[in-house]
C-alpha cells in the first residue's frame, strides 16, 4: 500500500511493521511525532506495545536497554542533544550487545539553539559501538527500520538510524508500506541467546577484570567486521522480499565518473540533480552515498574510487580543530590504497540549504584546481 | 536503488530553504495572545483599568494614570480612603510579599486633581438626576460625557449625599469638593434644596427630561423597641450630622456597619466615652475590618452579641436595656448620655412604573458602599445610552487571570510601603485626616512598579526568546505567532510573566 509519509511517520511505521515491543522515548523536535505515532497507535490498541513515558532521553534508553535484556524488541527515537544525553547509555548498551533500534533524526547541537538540520549529534557518537545507517528517503528510512531489527539481532549491535531534520523528518513523499505478513516472513520474532528473567535472576554488564575486559571489546570489534556482510545480506534479502535493494553503499553513475562526491544523508538526493545536470554537460561526474558509517566498510569505498581522479566530500558536520568527520574517515580509508586528491567541503551547518547549484559550483571548483587549496574548503559561509 | 535522479519519485531535493516545510502543522493545541482580566480590575465595583493606569504611574505618566482612571471612575480622592479595596483581596501580589496597596496608588491619582475634558458629540437628551449621593454623580458624569444634557436634582444644601456623612478624619470635606467639582466641569446643570415629591414631582420632571435617573438611596432602618423617640437618641445618620459638643458624655452605639463604627469614633473624638452594642460576632460585623480595629485601638468598647430591648428616661440619663443573644434570661442596663442607632439601611417602596426613568447605586443595587454606587452610576449610564441608542455597551470580558496563569520566577518579593498614620494620641484629639498617602517617590519607586500587570503583555519578549522553533517575531512592537512553524509546545505560554498567552485547540 502507497501512502504519503513524513520520515518521521515512515520511521514510526517500521517500528509498527517490526512490531516493536517496548517503546520508550522523549519529545524533541524534530523527532516528535516518531514516537507520538507510535504512542497513538498504542494507546488506540492498534499496537500491542509497551509505551513508556519517561523523563529524559537517558531514562528513554535505560528502558530500552532493560526491555531487550529481558528479550523484547525495543525501539526509541530522539534528536541533538537528546542523543548526546544518551552518551553513556550508547556505550552501555553496544558493550552489553543489546540489539536496540534507535533511530536518530538529525539536528544541529545548541546552542545556538536550533532545530535545523547538520550531522554532529549522530556523527559524533561515532565510537560508541553503534552500527549508524544513513538514510536518504522516507521510504528508505521505513525500510531500514525493519531491516535494522534483522541486523541487530543478528549481531547483537544496537543499530541507530539517521535521516536528516525537517528535510525528511517533515517532509512527505510517497513511501510503500510492506504488508505485514511479509515483513513478519522476513523478521521473525526476537529470541535472543539469553535474556533477564525474574524466575532466574542475574545481573548483566558486572565488573570485569583486565584479564576479561580486552576479549570483550575484541568481540564487540568483531562483530562489527562481520556486521558488514550482514548488513549486506540483509539489504539483498530485503530487495528479494520487497523488491527494494539495500547495500553498504549507494552508487550513483560510478563507472565512467573521474569525479566522485561521497556524502551521506538527503544531500545525496540533491547531488543526483545536480551530477545529472554536470553530466549533461559532459562532466563525468558520480557519487557515492555512505549509507552505512560504522562499520565503515572501508573495502568497499576503495573498489568504488579506486579509478577516479578526483574525490569530493561534502560534510554536513565538522570535527572542530579537524575538519569534516566523513572527510577524515574517507582519508583514512585511502591511507597506503589510493593517492587521489580529497576536496573536502564543508556545507549546511545548522540547516542552511545545500542546492544542486550549490554543488554544480563544488564540483567546478574541483575541475579547476589540482588540489584543495586549503584543509577546509568552507561552502556559503560569511566569513 | 542504482536509477537515475528524473526516474525517482520526488525525492528531498533543497532548492531553496527548510523554513517552507510547514513543521508546526501536527499540533493540535497552539498558543494566542490573549490580554486578560487582572483579578483587580475584576474585583472593582466600578471596573477601572487599574492595572494600565499603575504602569502609567510606574512610568511617571501622572496626568496620563490620572485621566484614565477619571475615565471610569471620576472620584479616586474618595475612593483611594474609602473604598473597602475588594481589588487588594483579590491582587496575586499577595502570594509575593503583599497585595499592591492600591487604594494609596488611587489616593495619589486623586489628590492630583486632575481634570479631564468632555469631548462628547451632544446627543440632544435631557437627562434628570435626582439625588446627588456618589451614584448620582457618577450617573450624571457619565451621561455628561456620553452628550447628554443632564440637570442634577439635590435635596440638600450640598451636593455630595452620603459622602457628606464620612467622618473628615476619614474622608477630608475638601475632597470631595475637588472631585464633586470635576464632574460639574462635565457641564451638569444643580438643582439644590429640590426634594422629589417635595419640590417636584417624577410627572413633572418627565414633561421636561427625555428620561429620568433616580439615585436616592436608601433611607435609615429604625428599631423596632420602646424609646427611640426620646430626647438624645439618634439615627447614625443624624448624630454624624451633629454639631454640638458632647464632651464628658457617654455614649452608646448600637450597631456593627460602617455608618456605627464612624458614629463612635467621632464620639470618641468630641470628648465622649463610648460603648458599641453589637448583636452578632466581630467576625460577622459589616464595618472594614481595619476600622473596627482603629476603633479599638483609640478607646471605643465594643460588645458583641448584644441585642437592645428598650431605652428608658431616667433623671438626668437614658438607660438602655440590652440581653445576650439567644439568652431570654440575661437582660442588663448601661446608662448612658445618648444612644445612636446605626443598624442599617433599607430600600424605601418606590413607584418605577414611570416609563422612561432609570435607577441606580444603593435604591437599585443595596451593595452599600461608596465604590458600588459610582459603578451602579456608570452601568446605569450605560444602559440610558444603550435604551436611546442602542449602541452595544455590553462586551464579552475577557478571562480573569489566577494565580497559576502567571509565572512568579519572573517577580522578586518585595513588600508594600508603609502609609504614614497620625499617632494614636494626636489623631483622637481632632478630626484631620488619619491617614497620610504615599510620598511620590514611593508610588514611582516602590508601589506601582511592584504591580505584576496580571493579564497585560508589557513586552518583556520571553515568548519571543523562549520559543525554541523560531516561531515567534516582533512586529511594530508586538509578537506574531507563525503557526507554520510553531508546533504548540507551550514554552511561551509557561514562561510568560503576566498570564498573556493562552492555548486552544487547533481546528483540524
Amino acid at each position: 500500500m502507497k501512502k504519503l509519509l513524513t520520515g518521521n511517520y515512515a520511521a514510526s511505521y517500521g517500528a509498527i511493521l517490526s512490531r516493536a515491543e517496548v517503546i520508550s522515548a522523549y519529545p524533541i523536535t524534530p523527532q516528535t511525532q516518531i514516537v507520538e505515532k507510535l504512542s497513538t497507535m498504542v494507546a488506540e490498541g492498534k499496537l500491542d506495545a509497551e509505551f513508556i513515558n519517561v523523563e529524559s532521553e537517558r531514562s528513554a534508553l535505560a528502558v530500552c536497554m532493560g526491555a531487550s535484556a529481558t528479550g523484547a524488541r525495543a525501539f526509541t527515537a530522539t534528536s541533538a542533544q537528546g542523543l548526546a544525553l544518551m552518551h553513556e547509555l550508547l556505550h552501555w548498551a553496544a558493550g552489553a550487545r543489546l540489539p536496540l533500534v534507535l533511530v536518530n533524526v538529525n539536528r544541529a547541537m545548541a546552542p545556538g539553539w536550533t532545530v535545523w538540520c547538520d550531522e554532529n549529534d549522530s556523527l559524533s557518537q561515532r565510537d560508541t559501538g553503534w552500527i549508524q545507517l544513513y538514510c536518504e528517503s522516507n521510504q528508505e528510512v521505513l525500510d531500514t527500520v525493519i531491516q535494522a531489527y534483522k541486523i541487530a539481532e543478528k549481531t547483537m549491535l544496537p543499530v541507530m538510524i539517521c535521516m536528516d531534520g525537517i528535510f525528511l523528518s517533515h517532509t512527505q513523499e510517497v513511501v510503500d508500506l510492506p504488508e505485514q505478513e511479509k515483513v513478519d516472513r522476513f523478521l521473525s520474532p526476537y529470541k535472543p541467546p539469553f535474556s533477564l528473567d525474574t524466575s532466574s535472576p542475574h545481573a548483566l554488564g558486572s565488573l570485569t577484570p583486565p584479564h576479561v575486559y580486552f576479549e570483550f571489546r575484541y568481540k564487540l570489534q568483531q562483530a562489527m567486521d562481520e556486521a558488514q556482510a550482514e548488513i549486506e545480506k540483509t539489504g539483498k534479502e530485503f530487495g528479494n522480499t520487497f523488491g527494494r535493494d539495500y547495500g553498504l553503499l549507494d552508487e550513483y553513475l560510478l563507472n565512467e565518473a573521474e569525479i566522485i562526491i561521497v556524502a551521506l544523508g538527503t544531500v545525496c538526493g540533491t547531488c543526483r540533480v545536480a551530477i545529472d545536470r554536470l553530466n549533461e554537460k559532459g562532466n563525468k561526474v558520480g557519487m557515492l552515498r555512505i549509507r552505512t558509517f560504522r562499520p565503515l566498510p572501508k573495502k568497499k569505498i576503495i573498489e568504488s574510487l579506486k579509478d577516479v581522479k578526483k574525490v569530493i566530500i561534502i560534510d554536513r558536520n565538522i570535527s572542530y580543530g579537524h575538519h569534516g568527520i566523513l572527510h577524515e574517515e574517507i582519508k583514512s580509508a585511502f591511507y597506503r590504497k589510493l593517492n587521489i586528491p580529497l576536496f573536502g567541503f564543508i556545507a549546511g551547518l545548522g540547516g542552511r540549504d545545500i542546492t544542486p547549484e550549490d554543488i554544480e559550483q563544488m564540483v567546478n571548483y574541483t575541475l579547476k584546481h589540482e588540489e584543495s587549496d586549503t584543509d577546509i574548503l568552507w561552502w556559503g559561509v560569511n566569513k | 536503488m542504482k536509477f537515475r535522479a528524473s526516474e525517482l519519485p520526488l525525492t528531498p531535493l533543497s532548492l531553496k530553504d527548510t523554513i517552507s516545510i510547514r513543521t508546526g502543522d501536527w499540533k493540535y493545541v497552539e498558543p494566542f495572545y490573549e490580554e486578560k482580566l487582572s483579578p483587580c480590575i475584576s474585583a472593582c465595583p466600578v471596573g477601572t483599568d487599574v492595572t494600565s493606569c499603575i504602569a502609567l504611574l510606574a512610568k511617571e505618566e501622572f496626568q496620563e494614570a490620572a485621566k484614565l482612571w477619571k475615565e471610569s471612575n471620576p472620584f479616586p480622592g474618595v475612593c483611594g480612603r474609602v473604598c473597602p479595596r475588594f481589588c487588594e483581596r483579590e491582587c496575586l501580589r499577595q502570594h509575593l510579599g503583599g497585595s499592591i496597596t492600591i487604594h494609596l496608588l488611587e489616593r495619589f491619582i486623586g489628590d492630583l486633581n486632575v481634570d479631564i475634558q468632555n469631548k462628547s458629540q451632544k446627543t440632544g437628551k435631557k437627562m434628570a438626576v435626582i439625588g446627588s449621593g456618589p451614584a448620582g454623580l457618577s450617573c450624571a458624569y457619565h451621561l455628561s460625557r456620553k452628550g447628554y444634557k443632564v440637570t442634577l436634582f439635590e435635596k440638600e444644601k450640598l451636593l455630595g449625599g452620603l459622602l457628606r456623612a464620612i467622618p473628615s478624619y476619614r474622608l477630608p470635606p475638601q475632597i470631595v469638593d475637588k472631585e464633586i467639582e470635576g464632574i460639574l466641569k462635565q457641564g451638569i446643570d444643580i438643582e439644590i434644596n429640590k426634594e422629589s415629591g417635595k419640590d417636584f414631582s417624577l410627572e413633572e420632571l418627565k414633561q421636561q427630561f427625555d428620561a429620568i435617573c433616580i439615585a436616592t438611596g436608601l433611607k435609615e432602618r429604625k428599631l423596632n423597641i420602646r424609646g427611640t423617640e426620646l430626647f438624645n437618641v439618634w439615627s447614625g445618620r443624624e448624630f454624624l450630622k451633629l454639631n454640638n459638643d458632647i464632651q464628658n458624655k457617654k455614649i452608646t452605639v448600637i450597631g456593627g456597619g460602617d455608618t456605627a463604627i464612624d458614629a463612635a469614633r467621632v464620639a470618641l473624638r468630641k470628648g465622649s466615652e463610648v460603648f458599641v452594642f453589637y448583636r452578632r460576632r466581630r467576625e460577622d460585623m459589616p464595618a472594614n475590618p481595619y476600622e473596627v480595629e482603629e476603633a479599638i485601638e483609640e478607646g471605643v468598647n465594643i460588645k458583641y452579641l448584644s441585642e437592645p430591648l428598650r431605652i428608658e428616661k431616667c433623671s438626668s440619663f437614658l438607660r438602655l436595656f440590652l440581653k445576650k443573644k439567644a439568652d431570654e434570661n440575661s437582660e442588663f442596663f448601661i446608662d448612658t448620655d445618648g444612644v445612636v442607632m446605626a443598624v442599617g439601611e433599607e430600600r424605601e417602596m418606590l413607584n418605577n412604573e414611570i416609563k422612561d426613568t432609570f435607577l441606580c447605586g444603593d435604591i437599585l443595587t443595596q451593595k452599600g458602599t461608596v465604590s458600588h454606587a459610582i459603578g451602579s452610576g456608570k452601568e446605569t449610564a450605560s444602559l440610558i445610552h444603550k435604551y436611546f441608542f442602542g449602541e452595544e455597551t455590553s462586551i464579552t470580558l475577557p478571562a480573569v487571570v489566577e494565580s497559576e496563569d502567571l509565572n512568579l520566577d519572573y517577580f522578586k518579593e518585595e513588600y508594600p510601603p508603609e502609609e504614614k498614620k497620625r499617632d494614636m494620641s494626636q489623631r483622637i484629639k481632632d478630626f484631620d485626616e488619619i491617614y497620610q498617602g504615599l510620598t511620590r517617590e514611593e508610588v514611582i519607586i516602590k508601589e506601582a512598579t511592584r504591580c505584576f500587570g496580571c493579564g497585560k503583555c508589557s513586552g518583556c519578549d520571553n515568548c519571543y526568546v523562549f520559543c525554541p522553533d523560531a516561531a515567534i517575531f516582533k512586529q511594530d512592537g508586538k509578537y506574531i505567532i507563525d503557526y507554520d512553524h510553531c508546533k504548540g509546545c507551550g514554552i511561551c505560554m509557561e514562561e510568560c510573566p503576566r498570564g498573556v498567552i493562552s492555548m486552544r485547540r487547533t481546528e483540524k
